[in-house]
């Protein structure tokens, strides 16, 4: 599993106060916990509303997990046991 | 067993997938219960829909309202269906007047507003522009944005240019009088360049005069000095002739006194001598008329030669008076005619003319102002020297004529010896003036050129007295005359050749 980084996209719908929420909280946990094993995309909806339709986004903001293994996504706020979840990890340690 | 293996197996993994989707669902019911959602998705056969929450727009319309930018969005027709607060701020009318009204109300014309429509179709619509608001003009950046696909119509974002157009404005009029002031300059330093090259030019000519003044100067020094040592010649030689002037004038005031002392003295004399004379010449008529008959011969010769003498004195004495009468006498002028003169003087002489034998011929000669008797003396004086210094051989012949010349016309015969003298007789006439010029003519023995002045000073004589009677003062007598008339006389003659008296009289009327 730790062969390859998790590729994540985050959804958000420009510069509301919630999407700009997700988009610190998911940096800062992926920088604090989660060091080199991510890389995140930030997506705007209001701009690529085509990718958003592509990947079955509903509401924003969403976090989706592209690779590696299946597709996943959680919608709401961003959470460390969120992303943990998405990440099919049990603790930060795995 | 092994047929229901992978079926649960099968079913296993259908489980994870449907807790996967569970979990997806829930979290997102879950959300958007709680309100962690800002926008819906919504797709309708491909095409997006995006619902936003109100929480979104926030920070749009924080930023659209506060910042210092106009933004309106209007329909495809132009009416205006928002406007932020700012722009209302910026044409200072209320919110309420602007939305609903159409943009190219606030436009020059109509016509820009079609421009921009037509331009926005091939993308973005950008320019700058003024917008008339009422009375106000606002020069402006607008630019306008199609909605388009999600909304029909336009997106304006205006920007207001006023503080740059002054700032522009007055750069432009900072650049103009830079620009002036340049051009100032350049003129000043074309003006400069002009005169720098006279003045160059000027320079070089001072220059080269300031070379030839350096040789002038020396040539100048040299010159000085020349002059210098002149000067002091000059000035010692204008003591020199200061003091001879002076010299002269004491000389010359000393024969004024001693002429005038001379001339008293010749009167004086002249009167008194006729007194003892008479008495002698009266002693000797008694002698004469009684005693001279006893006398021895020797005797009588010398008392007649005595008598004679004494005679010889009364007529030196009569001619003395008369020349110093011709001195002292009042000077009358009369209009006279020369005619009359000659006529009394010739019947005068008569019986001497006659006992000569001598020829006058008179023309009809002029009339001026002069002194009767004094001319009288000339004439008598003249006409007898005639007849005493005649040439034995030939009988005398006189000729008197007289015209009226002008002064220039008069060419004075030059003459032998005189230095001097016939200068000062030519500056006594004015060439302008008439003059009536006498000439009398004898054919007597003449005398040699260099004696012509000689002969009218008194008792110059030319002669032994025992060859020509005569005191030596009738010719003195007869200069002094013409003197007193302003007039000239001048003696031409050869040896034997006779005599031309020239006199110039001046000619009133």
């Amino acid at each position: 599993m730790e062969d390859s980084k998790f590729l994540l996209f985050l959804f958000i719908s420009g510069m509301s106060e919630r999407s700009t929420q997700a988009i610190e909280m998911l940096h800062s946990i992926c920088d604090n916990h989660l060091a080199g094993k991510c890389d995140i995309k930030i997506i705007d909806i209001g701009v690529s509303a085509q990718l958003a339709i592509t990947h079955d986004i509903i509401a924003t903001p969403t976090l989706l997990r592209v690779s590696p293994g299946d597709k996943k996504k959680i919608t709401g706020d961003v959470s460390l046991e969120k992303i943990l979840n998405i990440l099919d990890l049990k603790n930060i340690n795995d | 067993m092994t047929d229901k293996t992978p079926d649960i197996d099968q079913k296993s993994q259908y489980v994870i997938e449907l807790e996967r989707k569970l979990l997806e669902a829930q979290s997102l019911i879950y959300a958007i219960r709680h309100g962690e959602v800002d926008a819906l998705l919504l797709n309708k056969d491909g095409k997006v829909d995006v619902y936003s929450l109100e929480s979104i727009d926030y920070t749009y319309r924080v930023l659209i309202e506060k910042f210092a930018e106009g933004a309106l969005s209007i329909s495809e027709e132009g009416l205006i269906l928002y406007c932020n607060s700012y722009f209302s701020e910026l044409t200072e009318t209320p919110l309420s007047k602007i939305v609903g009204s159409y943009l190219y109300s606030y436009l020059p014309s109509k016509d820009i507003f079609n421009t921009m429509l037509k331009n926005i179709k091939e993308g973005v619509y950008k320019g700058e522009l003024v917008l008339k608001i009422g009375k106000r003009e606002i020069p402006v950046y607008i630019s306008l944005t199609s909605l388009q696909p999600n909304l029909q119509g336009y997106g304006i974002i205006i920007n207001d240019l006023s503080d740059k157009k002054k700032s522009e404005e007055t750069i432009l009029t900072y650049q103009q009088q830079l620009e002036e002031k340049i051009n100032q300059l350049n003129r000043h330093e074309k003006n400069l360049q002009q005169v720098n090259k006279e003045l160059a030019f000027q320079n070089k000519e001072k220059e080269e005069r300031a070379g030839e003044l350096k040789i002038a100067n020396v040539e100048l020094a040299f010159q000085n000095v020349e002059k210098e040592d002149r000067a002091a010649e000059l000035i010692t030689a204008n003591k020199e002739l200061a003091f001879q002037m002076e010299e002269k004038e004491k000389r010359a005031s000393e024969l004024i006194i001693a002429n005038k002392e001379l001339r008293a003295f010749t009167y004086i004399s002249s009167h008194d001598l006729q007194e003892p004379l008479r008495k002698i010449q009266v002693f000797a008529t008694m002698i004469l008329d009684t005693e001279f008959k006893n006398l021895s011969p020797e005797g009588k010769h010398k008392f007649e030669r005595m008598n004679l003498t004494a005679l010889r004195m009364q007529r030196l004495i009569e001619d003395l008076l008369a020349f110093s009468r011709v001195n002292s006498t009042e000077r009358v002028f009369i209009y006279t005619n020369l005619s009359e003169i000659v006529t009394e003087v010739i019947a005068e002489l008569q019986e001497s003319l006659d006992a000569r034998n001598v020829t006058i011929e008179a023309t009809e000669l002029c009339s001026t102002n002069l002194i009767p008797f004094q001319f009288r003396q000339l004439m008598f004086n003249l006409i007898s020297n005639a007849i005493k210094f005649a040439r034995t051989d030939v009988a005398p012949h006189i000729i008197i004529t007289s015209k009226i010349l002008i002064g220039k016309q008069i060419i004075l015969p030059l003459k032998e010896q005189t230095e001097g003298v016939e200068l000062i007789e030519h500056e006594k006439l004015s060439p302008d003036k008439n003059y009536c010029h006498i000439q009398i003519k004898d054919n007597g023995i003449g005398f040699e050129p260099r004696h012509s002045d000689r002969i009218f000073e008194v008792f110059q004589r030319l002669h032994n007295k025992e060859a020509y009677e005569g005191t030596g003062i009738g010719l003195a007598i007869v200069k002094k005359i013409i003197e007193n008339h302003n007039g000239i006389i001048i003696a031409t003659s050869q040896l034997m050749q006779g005599v031309t008296f020239d006199i110039y009289l001046p000619a009133d009327n």
